[in-house]
């Protein structure tokens, strides 16, 4: 992995984590996995409020900006209120919502187009 | 493609190129306009170069509409989409074009970005925010060869290689640098340009070389400069209602932003709505002179554009409005004078830190423009005059000296609205 994507991949897991901690989920589970050339921060969370899994997801699936891979990305991390991931929103491709009882799993990916 | 799609696409960018060339070419005969270009390509263009008082109306014109041209041949090319940045930056350079902006100053950046994105192997687009801002410090191209008093042989490869490293080390440093005042100065790369503009003014007088800020402006085409820009304002209002007549339905979810970096207006909300802001930008800005009966030249002129670009990128009336009040209050409780024209120009640039205002409110929003006001002209003094966006180098220290107080205080009071 080049510097740059380590960097905005450290970033990127900073902004989500922060994300939920500051909408009050303190049990998350973390997965970070490569598949094929796509990578996946996947977080599993316990009854997950379905509004918040809107928001993630409009914010999660608008289309990738390449400017921000070299531009703003360094904002990430420093959440400032509950409903961000506006940056973040933008380094990922897409995100994957599945239920497994009790929790709910989000996969989001970020494929490596760019880098 | 029809005409919506063609206004939507472009946001008017093309139109804005062909009347500025059709007017240059009216107001200016053909041999006046060519020689004021010359002089324009051949100034030192550090701050304060007005280039409506080196050239003449018609040859800035000129000047803007070339510079606009080959940056959208540019963009076009890259096959880059008109996003709220991309807007923003074209706005930008075409309202620092009319005081020291030229083709033969901002090239050599440009080609410095391209060797730093081949080194870095990435695409040169994925670099198109620092390419559009970069040539704010472009003046330092210019006065190393026509400033200095060195011969040509000497000055043309030294001001040419200034400019490349100057491009090649941008992109690096703005991206660090807008930690510094953690996007709460939309000006970031003019932020960045003035802490290399400090270092070049610093080498240079080690070097002996006398560093001279100039005071060029003229006044005189008040009335022609506030026409135009009072149509292109109402163009882009039309434009709006044009696209979507319900436009000013979607407009008060725009004005909820908190604008902080990166707010991209045209994707969150559309052109319709971003047209609308833009042209409403355009009109308070206008009005704000107007009240206050400040003349429109070169600079202010560069206030103007800059503001209304933004209008995609992070401004908005009620995050703009409390800083320039603040910036005007600045003014008149002080001992600055809104005779000089940075303290007018600084009334339209105090809006590089409108997201403070857009989150932390009225009150805060005045108090940061207050302090960006006074610090403005230290700021100038400190940059040395080669980073045009001046404004920006002041707005990053007031940025981070509010931010994180304001955070620590204040952080659990504010939600940001979602899109």
């Amino acid at each position: 992995m080049k510097k740059q994507e380590i960097k905005i991949v450290s970033k990127l897991i900073k902004d989500l984590f922060s994300f939920f901690l500051a909408h009050g989920y303190v049990d998350i589970n973390f997965e970070l996995k490569q598949v094929e050339e796509n990578l996946l921060f996947i977080f599993k969370i316990k009854n997950l409020n379905s509004e918040l899994i809107e928001l993630i997801k409009l914010k999660a699936n608008r289309e990738r900006e390449l400017e921000v891979e070299t531009y703003g990305f360094e904002l990430m991390g420093d959440i400032d209120s509950k409903s961000e991931l506006e940056i973040a929103g933008l380094l990922i491709d897409e995100v994957i919502v599945n239920q497994e009882n009790d929790f709910i799993v989000l996969s989001f990916v970020r494929k490596d187009r760019y880098l | 493609m029809n005409l919506i799609e063609k206004i939507k696409t472009k946001m008017l960018t093309p139109i804005i190129i062909i009347v500025l060339f059709a007017l240059s070419f009216l107001l200016d005969d053909i041999n006046t306009l060519f020689s004021g270009y010359i002089k324009i390509l051949k100034h030192p263009s550090v701050l304060i170069s007005d280039y409506l008082e080196i050239a003449g109306l018609g040859a800035t014109l000129f000047n803007v509409a070339t510079i606009l041209l080959i940056n959208i041949i540019i963009l076009n090319k890259l096959k880059v989409k008109m996003t709220g940045p991309v807007f923003a930056g074209l706005f930008t350079i075409a309202g620092f074009s009319f005081f020291g902006k030229n083709l033969f100053n901002t090239i050599p950046i440009y080609i410095g970005i391209y060797l730093f994105s081949k080194l870095q192997r990435m695409e040169y687009k994925s670099f198109i925010i620092v390419v559009l801002f970069s040539t704010g410090i472009s003046p330092i191209v210019s006065f190393l060869i026509f400033g200095t008093g060195w011969p040509l042989y000497l000055g043309i490869p030294v001001g040419i290689i200034v400019g490349l490293i100057t491009g090649f080390v941008l992109p690096a440093l703005s991206a660090h640098m807008i930690r510094f005042h953690r996007g709460y100065n939309l000006y970031n790369v003019g932020f960045t340009m003035g802490v290399l503009s400090m270092l070049y003014g610093v080498i240079l007088r080690a070097f002996g070389v006398k560093l001279e800020l100039l005071n060029l402006v003229n006044n005189d085409y008040h009335l022609q400069l506030q026409i135009l820009m009072i149509v292109i304002s109402l163009v882009f209002i039309l434009s709006a209602f044009y696209l979507n007549k319900d436009v000013l339905k979607k407009y008060p979810a725009l004005l909820k932003r908190t604008g902080r970096s990166v707010s991209d207006f045209i994707r969150d909300h559309g052109k319709d709505t971003t047209m609308l802001n833009v042209g409403i930008m355009g009109l308070v800005s206008l009005l704000a002179l107007a009240l206050l009966d400040l003349k429109i030249n070169g600079p202010v002129m560069g206030g103007i554009l800059t503001v209304m670009g933004f209008g995609a990128f992070g401004k908005h009336p009620r995050n703009c409005i409390p800083v320039m009040l603040g910036a005007f209050l600045g003014v008149t409780l002080t001992n600055y004078s809104l005779e000089s024209t940075g303290m007018v120009i600084a009334l339209l640039f105090v809006t590089a830190i409108a997201p403070i205002a857009g989150r932390y409110g009225f009150i805060i929003g005045i108090l940061a423009g207050f302090v960006h006001i006074i610090i403005t002209p230290i700021a100038y003094a400190f940059q040395g005059g080669f980073d045009l966006y001046n404004n920006g180098f002041a707005a990053g220290f007031v940025a981070a000296l509010f931010i994180p107080f304001l955070e620590a205080i204040l952080k659990n009071n504010v939600e940001e609205v979602p899109l």
